[in-house]
């Protein structure tokens, strides 16, 4: 009986293993089960996505209401009732703004795109993702491109029939082609892993090429993916690991990752000129 | 004895428990944090259900919360399982030697647990091909990461501990002949 215990753990061990080493690569298809715990849990997620962002908003009004009671004492009852109207007024006008841009963006765009919300991140600190509430019935596929107003956000990565998890330009896994800047010289940005969505890393793709602290960063156009020129981030440190080492920058995102509300996904590449494959 | 309806009903429950934990981690605490990290529930439920309820349900309980966050997560899964079950057996062992009102001694689990639970995903990262600037960025995800776990750890002690308690009472089913089994 012993020994039959220790050979189910083996056993279990080693499917195990295989499960991890599976899914520790790109995937585009989720399994069944994986599916179907992320259909069942992506409602709950986008109600409590809404009820917090609606809490969140009472709380900031509740904020400035203290605010401004101590400012006027006899307008203190008066202020209460308006301040929670104006907070939720404001969470709305903040989110319509954020709309607004996204659908100016949709529509000046030579390319089609797709808009979706947030509706949850990843629960892992190691792992860059997010989690939107647009899917394959929307046209959404994986490894589209995803960007917002200021910029690139990532790489669409699996996709269920209402949602897709967007692999953000941070995490491990992201590797998107850019051009600097003031040189026109090509680089690879390439995610860290907890790096809290703050940073990614810049490494050259050709030798010789100088970096410099405060060049920006743009995409290449030479993937089927992003089309040219859609601004990923800025230098802002430049490292020199020792003799006969390639320097690397450290980027930040023009895109604030970790305030992200809206994105959107280009889903279809045919307006792009003269692109090649990756 | 406990029967097949009682461990059902236990499943049922910290089945919806994780759910509730990993639904408030990817939708509310991602934007309550402290320095850009935020705190890691399931592993909170799976170090405080193994403290009291022992290695060997510590270990299942740990397993499956990890698993539902992989999937949920949809890279690595059963890397986080792993990890979590051993956090929850280790806590476990740890709650069959000491006092299980300490809080003092709870939260230095927590905290060892969390650094513990974390260089060990790190490490498997590493093992399957990830590159992790492990100096820079454990230090700059750990120190937050177990403060923000231990102060929510205080918080949800209570809970668990009464829901651990609910457990144990119905655990103990007394038959016609009343005796208790």
């Amino acid at each position: 009986l012993q020994v039959t215990r220790w050979v189910v753990l083996f056993i279990t061990i080693l499917i195990i293993a295989g499960m991890i080493f599976t899914t520790s690569v790109f995937r585009e298809e989720l399994s069944f089960l994986e599916k179907a715990v992320l259909e069942l849990v992506r409602p709950v997620q986008e109600l409590t996505n809404s009820a917090f962002h609606t809490v969140k908003g009472w709380i900031e009004g509740f904020i400035k209401l203290k605010e401004a009671a101590k400012e006027n004492e006899e307008l203190k009852a008066e202020l209460a009732a308006i301040y929670m109207k104006q907070s939720s007024l404001l969470e709305a006008q903040r989110q319509n703004q954020a709309l607004r841009e996204l659908v100016d963006l949709t529509v000046e765009s030579p390319y089609s795109l797709v808009a979706g919300e947030i509706i949850a991140r990843s629960p892992n600190n190691w792992l860059g993702s997010i989690t939107i509430n647009k899917g394959r019935r929307d046209r959404i596929q994986p490894s589209q491109g995803v960007i917002a107003p200021e910029g690139v956000v990532g790489k669409v990565g699996a996709v269920t029939s209402s949602s897709a998890e967007v692999i953000l330009l941070t995490d491990a896994q992201s590797a998107i082609g850019g051009v600097l800047l003031s040189s026109g010289d090509p680089v690879l940005v390439e995610g860290i892993s907890g790096s809290k969505g703050n940073t990614a890393r810049v490494k050259l793709l050709v030798w010789g090429t100088e970096l410099k602290v405060g060049d920006q960063v743009v995409t290449s156009g030479l993937s089927s993916v992003f089309p040219k020129g859609v601004p990923i981030g800025v230098i802002e440190e430049v490292h020199t690991p020792g003799p006969g080492e390639t320097p690397y920058g450290i980027l930040r995102p023009f895109v604030d990752l970790a305030k992200l509300e809206f994105v959107a996904v280009i889903t279809d590449v045919s307006g792009l000129i003269n692109q090649e494959g990756d | 004895m406990v029967g097949w309806r009682l461990c059902l009903l236990i499943a049922f429950l910290l089945f919806n428990f994780f759910v509730i934990a990993l639904v408030l981690e990817s939708s509310v605490f991602c934007f309550l944090t402290i320095n850009g990290v935020f705190p890691d529930i399931v592993a909170i439920i799976t170090i405080l259900f193994g403290f009291l309820r022992g290695p060997r349900q510590g270990a299942v309980i740990g397993f499956a919360g990890g698993l539902l966050a992989d999937i949920l997560t949809g890279r690595l899964v059963g890397l986080g399982a792993l990890i979590m079950a051993f956090i929850g057996a280790l806590s476990g062992f740890m709650g069959t030697r000491f006092m299980r009102d300490r809080y003092l001694l709870i939260l230095a689990l927590i905290a060892v647990c969390t650094v513990l639970q974390n260089t060990l995903y790190t490490f498997g990262m590493w093992v399957f091909g990830w590159q992790i600037p492990i100096f820079d960025e454990v230090f700059g995800v750990l120190p937050y990461l177990i403060i923000y776990n231990c102060l929510l750890a205080m918080l949800l002690y209570p809970i668990i501990s009464k829901l651990n308690h609910f457990m144990e009472k119905v655990a103990i089913v007394k038959p016609k002949d009343n005796k208790t089994v």
